[in-house]
């Protein structure tokens, strides 16, 4: 066989990675694979260590003098404080099951997105800090030297994951990389290495009451104008009280919701609901957020901001709380709140005003899921609804990885999206309910800087959105999350592009049928119903 | 069907695979190992658009021996170009894997161009497969742009109603619908 | 590279062995010393991390919920993976311990392009391969208690009875050896020829995959091939166990010391190791506990009370005059 000439365009470019091991490729930051650092001035009010001006991208770092002691110091504190880590560090076989379980690993190939190899990244560390074979062996018993690139390494990886606790579910011994993660940044935190992102909230959520730092006034000025919108909609002026002592119920829900697409359409929904029962409850500004990011960064952090939400109950006097659509907020209050917060015996199980049912399942926190309330509405024909006003939707249901995960809201979201919506599709079984994907967005990864790696995490994703768009002519993807709802958006527009995004009460604000409203032409977005224009227009 | 079409039909298979073999070899061994083997649509939703990408290019190229055109060949070289669009590559390594198709055929048909003399039809497939680099290029643009678009979006979307609110921004539009 | 690293030293303490007790006549080292050596580093090390795990707090309920949660009586709640009360718990972790659940799950509905078709899953056979590995362990170390019992309880008897129920050459074939040997070649085949698997293995995953693999080919050299003395061999082991230990005046095969002695290595070694998963997967939080910590309180044990919201006394402080202005209620008038 004649030899032809080599394929000139081919050789310049090497397109495989060696097959190095992975102790010997340092990290990599380029633009759009991490998220900007933490800012001086939001340190210095958290008292977090080291605050500084720095960037991923520079050689020196500028830790801290001692920081290896540092770091040592902590993984030992931590191993003692937590029997999670300590047996996550020691049991893993390396089997490879959790290893393609990885939304980013799956999008993206990095094999240190394995979730294996991120936990030896930390554990690594452990065998040569803390067993026996890794001081004597070294790297042939698996373990290396904390070295500078090590947390860069760490910096970069640990940020690169969601949190999302996939590849948990499919571990033969449950090795949680969450909480793997959870360590390495409180780790990183000691000297001073986290994320803007997720620490400015954090500092707004504390003084103001919500990440964005929406001040009381411009909360309540934002609430008039959604229940402007909503009469503007549907003919009904709903009255909404904040602040107020004595009420029945406290709401509380995540501020993103407030001011941001599609967010405020599901706080419209909100309203609506609340409006149509009559209850007596309250919204509050100081607890006007749902979501915690201190679970991104210390379980300190997560405990202070989440002790709001009981110091307010307490300070209004409400018999019980009520929680709206957000991921990690439940995850929070489901296996957190009341262990860091709690006995919360000045509140009552949460009883439904309407139906009388008694939630048990809430008997300990106190604090109900909107959609637990809802269903239970529905299930006890409660609610008038008119499933046809969200015939232009073709809806497909997104769980969030932590409803799904950590805590199991499974059925309660279907079973109120199958009542208010005409069309339903799930995505395929390897996609949803508890083997969900994740959206790329959680852990405080939805900012903008880290928008390319995020759609490479999302494509499994948007790859089952874009298969019921094809199949079933899907148009909207509903979630119970306000952090879905900032990133699936653009998620679909990049892999599944014709598909919307929108929340649970969203669909449910636009088929209730409020008593004295108007003939609805629109929906919630002030788009024109199909099947119920005026006739004039027509 | 016209001569390269035809010079393609006889070994379309081979072709993909080989293509298939050729592109994923541009990612970690390991990770090519999982991509390869891994057959669920949704769990590895990587290697299944490629394959669905590629398939539909070699479908196509079989069909016509004309000049590719956007219209066609767009739909198929999306499905590869928009996931390697985000994959940490530069612009020319998230295109190259087209130019690997021209390897594949001489790899696959080398034998029968030299010994029947195919040249010329080998120089068109070649030719028609150079305009394929040129629609990549521009589905590639088409994306970068969107994820710059999607990045100012969000940016938007999150302070456009509180500037609004904060009466920062006049709206000269009577409240215009959202989409 | 750790492959061949593991293979050499397993090999090492083969020939140790072989020499040691053959050449150099170690017997009594090898026979008696070692084995009560490796035994009490076993227990020892095996209770102290179990408890050492134990004494660490489990500070938050974390359990990974795996399906839909037990909330209203209508909702059909998935009590085994996601229990809301301990037998719930224990069936979760019987299923885990028992049938590797977590692994299994790996079987998701294969839909390809031109139709639903069963595709190669990697993991189930991970899943299958595994689990006989691991019950053929416990099936050849259970039909092991004959050496070490007199009289041998009848269970052990009709357990050797039907693991060789073939009636296969003499003397006759355990269907467990078979079983155990295939399953091991197929994980060690697996971390050498799965690139993923390969990428991230590292010595301590290749070394009791040969140690195992070692103690496997040296038991069955002694019963198939060097056919040892099993009255001497008995009488050796029973010794051990009585705490009365002799070496037997009826010679017995040197592969029997090279198989004692690896066995030995193995619990010694076992402690130190990720061999440990066996304690550690009864243990996991994210498993072991149900998803009730929204029902009653999950006690933290290090709880730091001190740790306070920012007050809404101080909210209010910091916003007063805006809240008043815009109509908001407040509790201390400017």
């Amino acid at each position: 066989m004649a030899k032809y000439p080599p394929p000139e365009e081919l050789i310049k470019i090497n397109y495989s990675t060696p097959p190095t091991s992975w102790m010997d490729v340092p990290p990599e930051f380029k633009p759009g694979n991490f998220s900007y650092p933490g800012k001086p001035d939001i340190l210095k009010y958290l008292g977090l260590p080291n605050p500084r001006v720095w960037s991923p991208t520079d050689d020196d770092w500028k830790l801290p003098e001692n920081w290896k002691e540092i770091i040592t110091e902590g993984f030992r504190e931590r191993l003692e404080k937590y029997r999670s880590f300590k047996i996550f560090m020691d049991v893993c076989v390396r089997c490879g099951a959790c290893a393609d379980k990885c939304h980013f690993f799956i999008g993206g190939g990095d094999p240190k997105n394995m979730p294996v190899l991120r936990a030896e990244l930390l554990r690594s560390i452990y065998r040569g800090d803390f067993t026996m074979a890794g001081k004597i062996l070294g790297r042939l018993a698996g373990a290396r030297k904390l070295e500078i690139d090590v947390v860069k390494e760490w910096f970069l990886y640990f940020y690169q994951c969601t949190e999302c606790r996939r590849c948990s579910l499919f571990c033969p011994y449950g090795i949680d990389t969450a909480e793997i993660t959870m360590m390495a940044r409180e780790l990183l935190t000691l000297v001073g290495c986290n994320i803007n992102w997720i620490l400015e909230p954090a500092a707004n959520c504390n003084r103001t009451g919500n990440h964005l730092g929406i001040q009381p006034h411009a909360y309540k000025d934002m609430m008039e104008f959604l229940a402007e919108d909503i009469e503007t909609v549907t003919g009904v002026k709903v009255n909404p009280s904040v602040n107020r002592k004595g009420a029945e119920i406290l709401f509380i829900t995540p501020s993103g919701d407030i001011f941001a697409d599609p967010g405020i359409y599901t706080y419209m929904g909100y309203m609506i609901l609340f409006e149509y029962l009559g209850i007596d409850y309250t919204w509050s500004t100081y607890a006007s957020e749902g979501g915690n990011f201190g679970l991104f960064t210390s379980d300190t952090m997560m405990k202070k901001l989440n002790a709001k939400m009981y110091h307010e109950a307490k300070r209004l006097g409400v018999k019980w709380i009520l929680g709206g659509e957000c991921g990690h907020m439940w995850r929070v209050i489901n296996q957190y709140m009341l262990t860091m917060n709690g006995p919360a015996d000045f509140l009552e199980t949460p009883v439904s005003p309407i139906t009388g049912t008694k939630f048990d399942a809430a008997a300990g926190t106190k604090m109900l899921h909107i959609t637990e309330f809802t269903a239970d509405l529905i299930k006890n024909n409660k609610l008038k609804l008119d499933p046809y006003r969200n015939a232009n939707f073709k809806v497909t249901y997104h769980d969030s990885c932590n409803t799904a995960r950590g805590m199991g809201l499974l059925e309660e979201p279907r079973y109120v999206i199958k009542n208010v919506v005409p069309e339903f599709y799930e995505m395929p079984d390897n996609a949803i309910r508890e083997q969900t994907f994740c959206c790329g967005g959680g852990a405080g990864l939805n900012n903008e800087e880290f928008t390319e790696t995020r759609l490479r995490g999302g494509l499994p994703r948007g790859n089952a959105v874009k298969y019921v768009r094809d199949t079933h002519g899907v148009n909207t993807l509903a979630c119970i999350c306000a952090i879905d709802r900032a990133t699936l958006p653009p998620l679909c527009n990049y892999w599944a592009p014709g598909v919307g995004v929108c929340g649970v009460h969203e669909l449910v604000g636009n088929a209730l049928i409020l008593d004295g409203e108007k003939k609805r032409t629109m929906d919630l977005r002030q788009n024109p119903l199909p099947g119920f224009e005026d006739e004039e227009e027509e | 069907m016209t001569v390269s079409s035809s010079l393609l039909a006889q070994k379309k298979d081979d072709i993909l695979a080989r293509w298939f073999e050729l592109t994923l070899a541009t990612y970690a061994p390991e990770t090519a190992v999982l991509w390869k083997k891994q057959k669920d649509r949704f769990a590895n939703p990587v290697a299944y658009r490629f394959k669905t990408g590629m398939t539909g290019v070699l479908d196509e190229m079989v069909k016509s021996s004309e000049t590719p055109t956007a219209a066609v060949f767009e739909p198929h070289l999306d499905e590869i170009v928009r996931v390697r669009a985000v994959q940490d590559f530069t612009p020319a390594q998230a295109v190259a894997f087209i130019y690997l198709l021209k390897q594949a055929c001489r790899d696959t048909l080398w034998k029968d161009v030299s010994e029947n003399g195919r040249f010329t039809e080998l120089f068109e497939l070649e030719s028609r497969i150079d305009v394929l680099g040129l629609i990549c290029l521009d589905i590639y643009c088409k994306c970068r742009e969107k994820l710059f678009q999607i990045r100012i979006d969000q940016i938007n979307t999150q302070y456009s109603r509180l500037l609004k609110r904060a009466g920062l921004v006049c709206d000269f539009a009577p409240e215009a619908p959202e989409s | 590279m750790a492959a061949f690293y593991s293979f050499f030293v397993v090999l090492a303490l083969v020939v140790l062995a072989w020499a040691g007790a053959g050449e150099a006549g170690w017997k009594g080292l090898f026979g008696i010393y070692i084995p009560y050596l490796a035994l009490l580093v076993f227990l020892f090390g095996f209770l102290s991390k179990i408890l050492n795990w134990a004494k660490t707090p489990v500070p938050f309920c974390i359990p990974t919920t795996g399906g839909q949660q037990k909330s209203l009586p209508w909702i059909k709640n998935n009590p085994w993976d996601n229990p809301y009360n301990t037998s719930g718990t224990v069936i979760r972790m019987a299923l885990e311990v028992l049938t590797f659940r977590s692994l299994f799950r790996n079987t998701s509905v294969q839909l390809q392009q031109d139709g639903p078709k069963v595709g190669y899953n990697s993991a189930k056979w991970l899943w299958l391969f595994a689990l006989m590995f691991h019950y053929s362990f416990l099936l050849i170390l259970l039909r092991h208690l004959r050496l070490f019992t007199n009289p041998v309880p009848m269970p052990i008897l009709k357990l050797e009875f039907f693991d060789s129920i073939l009636q296969i050459g003499v003397p006759v074939l355990y269907q467990s050896d078979m079983i155990f040997v295939v399953a091991i070649l197929f994980l060690f085949l697996r971390r050498v020829f799965d690139g993923k698997v390969n990428y991230i293995s590292i010595m301590s995953d290749y070394f009791p995959l040969f140690l195992i693999l070692a103690i496997a080919l040296s038991g069955m050299w002694m019963r198939y091939i060097a056919k040892v003395d099993v009255i001497a061999v008995k009488e050796l082991t029973m010794g051990l166990v009585t705490l009365h230990p002799v070496i037997p005046k009826d010679p017995i095969d040197i592969s029997f010391y090279v198989h004692i002695f690896l066995v030995s290595v193995l619990f010694m070694y076992f402690p130190f190791s990720k061999l440990m998963h066996m304690g550690g997967v009864f243990l996991s939080p994210t498993r072991n506990m149900p998803n009730f910590s929204r029902r009653q309180m999950w006690v933290n044990p290090w709880n730091d009370p001190a740790i306070k919201p920012h007050s809404y006394a101080a909210y209010e402080d910091d916003f007063r005059e805006k809240m008043i202005e815009a109509g908001l209620p407040v509790d201390k008038k400017a």
